[in-house]
């Protein structure tokens, strides 16, 4: 109370100050403020800026480090000061920290295995939530829908549209604020001498409306540049506007795309990924008129949907739904299977990968309870060894409560300690992920150990803290002194033992567990690794060729072209066969599946289809087992052919004879099947081979093919004399995409692996703990027994037998570990299930496979604690004390 | 006790202690560093580099009764202290001059 008339100039601040400043100086501190703060001008500013002061953290922590030192000199319960709170914790947690320095092996151990759990879990949440958890960096992200179409061939993982269903859709449900669809539609860019091919993509304008994209400079696509062909205009992204364009004004300016200019009229900003259509330079109008009918069946593009302000995803998917029965009544009748869905835009971009990516969450934070049952072993084997210490405690005054106090601040020094040092290992664990990951993770590039991670950790710290710190900070306080005098010493661990026990059964049932998952990731990488498509993918070359609107306008001369790349490709020595292809096993982007009807049937049935040049089969090496291959009998003009796979012919048209059968579809002329080709086992195993339908590309003509070519030699040494042979045609060509199939197959297998080596490192470190949990245990036992061996070998016993008692304690905790184990590898076996396509997910050679695994480490456990058993000498073991 | 040479802040609180002639208060302390020294410090600051000060035995304290009973705790320069503000000082000195020894 400072001022003359006995009042503080700042009560408010005072009381904060005589709560927050430690006891030994509290006093003296408020005294000498109440002294100084009526001479200050400003009296009570200045008071609340020493009040400020004093909470700057690092005051704050001077002030508190130097009133709890243990040679402090002014003592804190002079005058009867009682400590606060925060005194309190302080001292508590420097008492803490003595003791654990007292104990370093104990306290290192315990350390570096909750680093390792905390780090380990910190960086599989710092990658699931930048992936998988994280909303979309969109405005209204939360009403962001894609509409996607469903029908038996098309794969439920893909949400697709056709530009007729989509226009209908804008006109008849309410719901919708903006629907827009985009696909990738790879170009040639020429800018100056150079040409390449770029990654554009078509959209109308609404995706950028319901994505909320705005223009950096310029404009956006808007409906006037819709004319019904590749418009004239292009937007293009901020990385191309920068780094090929130097961020000049380019606003009006021409680039050349597939030989037509068009003019840039805007910049999208920068760091914009739209799902779907990633690292896409420049973005064009789509180049068709949406409500064209011809188009209704092509589910090709990808659909953004804004839905209005205050519809739920449900609401809006009522309206899609009555407006999907309009449209199969009207267009899809007999389409099997066909409706529209309505899914979140996040939920689409996430897909498969939040399954995955929560699956080794999962993995991850049992790794993290192995751990903790590691720490909780050590520390109520230190809460034993320290119950003389308890029981003198509490006889001097201390309450239960006071005691689990001090135990369980020891546990959250270790935990933040652990914490720290996973950390680290997070920032470390998310850099290696990154770089290991395979392509097709989304947003990965933006994942970081951000606050939110952060924030993660330190809950993670402390849910271990009192995980592991709890039971054994209760077994403290439960100790009496009394009792200990009375017996001696030897207090009952029957309690300790089975929990203990039990803590080890549950390391190694969750090891199992991890184990057996490892397996089934290894066994379906495995089987993948091993795909036979009948052909040998290492002598397949392809490359993408496009025809440039310019120099090639109409169907004679593209065909023209894709001829005479052929016949100078096929003239490289070492070329065995070359044919082209709008998209084969493993290359090329598909367009997904359309219906058709075998006449004689009504139903229409779908079918992938694909356009094919002359002995494509053979290039491949997949033998046409019924009729022919196209050849150049097969050109435009002349009756329209198709050659199917067996499975098209199997299941559309049981007769047996699919030759000569005539196929029919939506406004086109009736297609003559000419021969049946064998089907090429899918890269996914297991996965059934799907209906595929070619067309001759003569016929059918496309702007842009694969080229493919059966070499002899290495494919590396091609390269050069395919460049030369396409410049021989056209000087402009350019090859694309150069890669042999097996590339792309090994491509493919990243993934796999990077999911199998994965799961296998959390494995084998949980496996690794169990293993020193177990002999942790056993060790105990063997010195909790120490003299009950030592009789058992006075009365005769053999070592040996000495010994098998341990490994019988050993097979006690391992055995009901590997049962519980098989049966949570049965579970993971079902959470895995699309994870580890080919295996079945109670597959018994992976748990045969983890259960040794299992059984072999508890016996390397076993073996150094049953050796010293059996090597005590009995005069020893009868002086021991029971610990 | 340890012969090391005083931190800045130290050797301003020891000065203002000194300068009191002994037994001054936290409060006369900040007023020296205010009003002479010209250093606006805060007094928790104060009360820290005491602590510290009185634990390397360069000062020596003592509660005494001031008005109306109430304690108010009074530090004073040891021996020590004085020998180690003579050695930071004398180091200073040295410094400053231009003419003294180079290196």
């Amino acid at each position: 109370m400072t001022s003359a008339r006995g009042r503080s100039v700042a009560p408010a601040a005072e009381w904060l100050l005589a709560r927050v400043l430690p006891s030994g100086m509290r006093d003296q501190l408020l005294a000498d403020l109440a002294e100084l703060a009526p001479s200050r001008s400003r009296p009570r500013v200045w008071y609340w800026g020493q009040l400020l002061r004093t909470l700057w953290p690092p005051t704050l922590v001077a002030l508190y480090t130097e009133s709890t030192r243990p040679d402090q000199a002014w003592p804190d319960t002079e005058g009867g000061n009682a400590m606060t709170w925060l005194e309190s914790l302080v001292a508590d947690v420097r008492r803490s920290g003595r003791t654990l320095r007292r104990r370093p092996a104990f306290a290192l151990t315990a350390v570096a295995t909750l680093a390792i759990g905390i780090g380990a879990t910190t960086a599989m949440f710092s990658v699931t939530w930048g992936v998988a958890l994280r909303p979309l960096p969109f405005e209204h992200h939360d009403r962001l829908m894609g509409i996607c179409t469903r029908a038996d061939v098309i794969s439920p993982d893909a949400c697709v549209l056709s530009p007729p269903n989509a226009e209908d859709l804008k006109r008849r449900v309410p719901g919708i604020a903006y629907l827009g669809i985009g696909r990738r539609w790879d170009a040639k860019l020429r800018l100056g001498d150079q040409a390449e091919i770029v990654s554009t993509a078509v959209l109308t304008p609404d995706v950028f409306r319901a994505l909320g994209v705005r223009a950096q400079r310029g404009r956006l696509i808007e409906e006037k540049d819709l004319i019904g062909r590749h418009g004239v205009v292009a937007v293009i992204s901020d990385d191309f506007w920068r780094t090929r364009l130097g961020a000049q004004d380019v606003i009006g300016e021409p680039l050349t795309l597939d030989g037509e200019p068009v003019t840039i009229v805007g910049v999208l900003p920068p760091g914009l990924e739209i799902p779907w259509i990633q690292r896409v330079a420049v973005w064009r109008p789509l180049h068709l008129n949406p409500t064209d009918e011809e188009n209704r069946g092509w589910a090709g593009f990808h659909p953004f949907a804004l839905a209005r302000d205050g519809y739920s995803p449900q609401r809006l998917a009522r309206e899609v739904a009555s407006a999907a029965q309009a449209l199969r009544a009207e267009h899809f009748a007999t389409t099997a299977g066909w409706d529209l869905h309505v899914r979140t835009l996040s939920d689409l971009v996430v897909g498969r990968s939040r399954h995955l990516l929560l699956v080794f969450l999962g993995s991850v934070a049992l790794l993290l309870l192995v751990a903790c049952a590691n720490v909780a072993n050590l520390m109520l084997e230190q809460a034993i060894a320290r119950r003389r210490e308890w029981g003198i405690r509490t006889a001097l005054g201390a309450s239960p409560e006071r005691i689990v106090t001090l135990q369980l601040t020891e546990s959250f020094l270790l935990a933040f300690a652990g914490a720290l040092g996973g950390l680290g290992i997070a920032v470390a664990g998310v850099r290696a992920l990154k770089r290991l990951a395979p392509p097709g993770l989304p947003r990965l590039e933006q994942v970081s150990v951000d606050a939110t991670v952060l924030a993660f950790a330190t809950a993670v710290a402390v849910l271990t803290a009192v995980l592991f710190g709890l039971w054994p900070a209760m077994r403290a306080a439960a100790v009496q002194l009394s009792e200990l005098l009375r017996s001696g010493g030897r207090t009952s661990t029957a309690a300790r033992t089975r929990l203990s026990s039990t803590l080890v059964v549950a390391q190694i049932a969750i090891a199992m567990t991890l184990v057996a998952g490892a397996g089934l990731l290894a066994r379906s990488f495995q089987r993948m690794a091993a795909w036979n498509p009948g052909f040998d993918p290492a002598r397949l070359v392809t490359f993408s060729v496009s025809a440039s609107r310019d120099k090639y306008p109409d169907r004679a001369r593209i065909v023209g072209l894709w001829s005479a790349i052929e016949e100078q490709v096929g003239a490289i020595p070492g070329v065995q066969a070359v044919s082209s292809a709008s998209a084969g096993p493993m290359f090329g982007g598909g367009d997904g599946a359309q219906d058709f009807t075998v006449e004689g049937q009504d139903r229409a049935r779908p079918a992938y289809w694909f356009n094919v040049g002359p002995s494509y089969f053979h290039t491949l090496g997949v033998p046409v087992v019924q009729g022919r291959e196209f050849d150049v009998r097969d050109a435009a003009g002349r009756t329209p052919v198709a050659i199917v796979n067996e499975s098209f012919a199997r299941q559309y048209v049981p007769t047996g004879d699919a030759v000569g059968t005539r196929v029919l579809s939506d406004g086109q002329p009736p297609l003559t099947i000419v021969g049946v080709a064998r089907d090429v086992p899918p890269f996914t195993p297991g996965a059934p081979v799907q209906p595929q339908l070619w067309y001759a590309l003569r016929q059918e003509t496309r702007g842009f093919v694969y080229i493919v070519a059966r070499y002899g030699g290495d494919p590396a040494t091609l390269a050069p004399a395919v460049r030369q042979a396409l410049r021989r045609v056209d000087p402009d060509l350019q090859p694309g995409n150069y890669r042999t199939i097996a590339d792309i197959a090994r491509e493919e297998l990243r993934r796999p692996l990077f999911n199998a080596l994965l799961l296998a490192a959390f494995a084998l470190t949980a496996l690794a703990l169990a293993g020193i949990g177990t002999y942790a245990l056993l060790a105990y036992h063997v010195r909790r027994r120490v003299r009950e061996m030592g009789i058992r070998l006075a009365l005769g016993a053999k070592p040996a037998d000495v010994a098998a008692l341990v490994l019988r304690d050993g097979l006690a905790v391992g055995l009901p570990g590997l049962v519980l184990g098989v049966v949570g590898g049965l579970v993971a076996g079902r959470l895995l299930t699309s994870l580890a396509p080919g295996v079945s997910p109670t597959d018994p050679g992976s748990l045969a496979a983890a259960a040794l695994g299992i059984l072999a480490v508890a016996l390397l456990a076993c073996l150094a604690p049953a050796r010293r058993a059996a090597a005590l000498p009995p005069a020893i073991t009868l002086q021991a004390e029971d610990t | 006790m340890t012969r090391d040479f005083l931190g800045e802040f130290e050797h301003l609180v020891m000065l203002a202690i000194a300068r009191e002639g002994g037994d001054a208060a936290g409060a006369r302390i900040h007023a020296q560093l205010e009003q002479v020294a010209r250093r606006d410090a805060s007094l928790p600051a104060i009360y820290v580099t005491l602590a510290r000060l009185e634990r390397k035995g360069y000062l020596r304290s003592r509660m005494t009764s001031a008005d109306a009973g109430r304690q108010r705790r009074l530090f004073s320069v040891t021996k020590a202290g004085a020998a180690a503000l003579r050695r930071t000082r004398d180091a200073l000195e040295r410094l400053w001059d231009p003419a003294s020894g180079r290196p």
